[in-house]
């Protein structure tokens, strides 16, 4: 009992240092800024791969209905791939560092982002589709103006799901030698004990990136015309 | 104006065509409902006007043209188009719903704006409140009103209408009827309305064109003549063993009022109004006032044996009118519901301009069923 409380007391002391090493003095607040740009680096480079290849990919298998399970269950299989597998894999073709921590994220982001674009896509009313090609909308129109449009709220949640989980495995391509919030955790990690306030800090970041860019989206989400309950 | 030529539609893996051979016109200006029941192919054979289905065999004319030789796009953009669920765009303004096809066309900004005030006025919404509104916001019959102004914003000379006020209450079904017949008089759109419902065929179609399932052509005639000479057992089945009471909804008060009978005046003796009677022999006498205004009316009954006392005190109120341009079958249901035999027909000042009669009424039915005994 007393080991428990021993640690919880142990928790809160490395929480509160974790937020000082944010502050010039004790702190290292040019290093917390260097890692926090490697990890949105990591990030947006990675959910800008994964929007790119998935968006195409989820409007393609609504077209093209026969490539709708192999595209999904091949996504899925990726995302299955425990992460450090993943790297495993990819660390004898690519090296180590950025390169493989961004291919390896982009991989696990493609089955929510695919997925929820064709869920969105086929969830557009057939009735809205219907008019809109009875006006004499060509395909391209019908995709630009009336499916994205309307799906947008579910892709959205798709690219929600994505970047939060970019976020927190960016941590561990530190591991393999890219830069991110994950530098402050694992230079803890290998400090025994003396350094808990750096894991505190390395964590207390990462959670704060995701919380961010989760209200944003959200933000994003109910500013739809339309769609948004006003 | 619409023009098929021996159309059949047979879907994949179907081992029966949904429309087969169909040849029909409809000619420039005309309103021709198609309905017949469930599986009749009525909504397939409005779809291949606009090629959302194509047909297996056959050709569609449209405007002298083989729509199956046109850009399906350019096809579409020239043809008003209107379905039951309306799709409106939710994540459009009202404005932006009824410009899509005139910004595809390419029309100048202050061109749309003008035609889409324009045209809300024309469907009865308040373009200041509307045009910025999104769909959400509006009623059920206010959206199809919205979906009836896009159908019309390029002024297309063909419209469809595939079930349009199926999925609206009655009453206001009832005024978006009423309002369309009044919009269509002079706009004169050569119109394919499909409907399942034989009443709404009859009340809004200047053709009307019933299929057998398998979309088999069963007759395609005016309204009356469906009524009273139906084809054969299929359409007189079809049309319902009340087709009598149906025809009264294709004729006018004041086809069939009486507007030369016997009037009384509330300034007139109780001697001379009795005198009347009996030579009318009437048992009842409608009195009007000095200027002609209905004032109510007065039964044998009461007045008999009564010299001395004043018209007005023997005056009885009138239970219920009707006008000249009501139909008669909205007069019988009034005359039946109150149980009158005589139904005064009073103009937007409530002066009597005629009466209607029970008797009217039923002869109307009763020639109709003399035809379709005689068939």
């Amino acid at each position: 009992m007393t080991d428990f409380l021993q640690d919880l007391v142990d928790f809160f002391i490395a929480f509160k240092d974790g937020i000082l090493y944010y502050f010039p003095g004790t702190g290292q607040p040019e290093r917390v800024l260097e890692f926090l740009w490697g990890h949105l680096l990591i990030t947006f480079v990675t959910m800008f791969f994964a929007i790119v290849i998935s968006v195409p990919l989820g409007i393609l298998i609504t077209r093209v209905r026969s490539l709708y399970e192999p595209i999904i269950k091949l996504a899925a299989m990726l995302y299955t791939v425990p992460s450090l597998a993943m790297f495993g894999i990819l660390i004898p073709f690519v090296g180590i560092g950025f390169t493989p921590t961004v291919i390896a994220l982009t991989l696990y982001s493609l089955l929510a982002i695919i997925r929820n674009t064709a869920v969105g896509i086929n969830g557009v009313d057939r009735a809205i589709i219907e008019s809109a090609r009875g006006m004499g909308m060509k395909n391209s129109q019908i995709l630009l103006q009336v499916e994205l449009p309307l799906a947008l709220p579910v892709i959205l949640a798709g690219i929600r799901i994505a970047i939060i989980s970019t976020i927190s495995l960016a941590t561990l391509g530190s591991y393999f030698g890219a830069d991110s919030l994950g530098n402050l955790i694992f230079e803890g990690i290998s400090a025994g004990g003396t350094r808990n306030d750096k894991i505190a800090a390395g964590a207390i970041g990462a959670t704060l990136l995701a919380i961010i860019f989760d209200y944003l989206i959200s933000r994003i989400e109910r500013s739809l015309p339309g769609i948004a309950q006003k | 104006m619409i023009h098929f030529n021996n159309i059949t539609k047979t879907y994949p893996g179907a081992t029966k065509p949904s429309v087969d051979n169909l040849t029909m016109s409809v000619p420039e200006g005309e309103t021709c409902v198609v309905i017949g029941p469930s599986g009749c192919g009525k909504t397939t054979t409005m779809k291949m006007v606009n090629r959302l289905i194509e047909p297996t065999e056959g050709e569609i004319y449209v405007t002298g043209r083989n729509i199956l030789k046109q850009d399906p796009v350019e096809l579409r953009r020239n043809i008003g188009y209107v379905i039951q669920q309306i799709g409106l765009f939710p994540h459009f303004t009202i404005r932006d719903n009824i410009a899509v096809v005139p910004k595809m066309l390419g029309w100048k900004k202050s061109r749309i704006d003008r035609r889409v005030d324009e045209l809300l006025e024309i469907v009865g919404l308040e373009p200041t409140h509307f045009r910025n509104s999104y769909p959400r916001k509006l009623s059920g019959g206010q959206r199809q009103r919205v979906g009836v102004a896009r159908a019309l914003a390029a002024d297309p000379p063909v419209m469809l209408m595939d079930e349009p006020f199926g999925a609206i209450d009655p009453i206001t079904r009832d005024r978006l009827q009423n309002e369309f017949l009044r919009l269509q008089k002079p706009m004169k759109k050569t119109i394919m309305f499909v409907t399942h419902d034989i009443d709404e065929a009859i009340k809004m179609g200047t053709l009307v064109c019933i299929l057998q399932v398998g979309g088999v052509l069963q007759q395609l005639d005016t309204p009356s003549n469906i009524l009273s000479s139906p084809a054969n057992s299929f359409v007189a089945d079809f049309v319902g063993s009340d087709r009598g009471l149906k025809k009264l909804t294709l004729v006018r008060v004041n086809e069939v009022m009486k507007t030369d009978f016997p009037v009384g005046r509330h300034d007139e003796s109780t001697n001379e109004i009795l005198r009347r009677m009996k030579e009318s022999d009437l048992d009842s006498l409608f009195i009007t006032d000095e200027i002609g205004k209905l004032a109510g009316y007065v039964t044998l009954e009461a007045i008999q044996g009564q010299p001395q006392k004043k018209m007005s005190q023997m005056l009885q109120g009138i239970i219920a009118t009707t006008e000249a341009e009501a139909t008669m079958k909205d007069a019988f249901s009034q005359m039946l519901s109150y149980g009158i035999r005589y139904l005064p027909v009073v103009d937007e000042r409530s002066k009597l301009v005629g009466m209607v009669t029970s008797d009217d009424a039923q002869r109307l039915v009763e020639q109709t069923n003399k035809v379709l005994m005689s068939t």
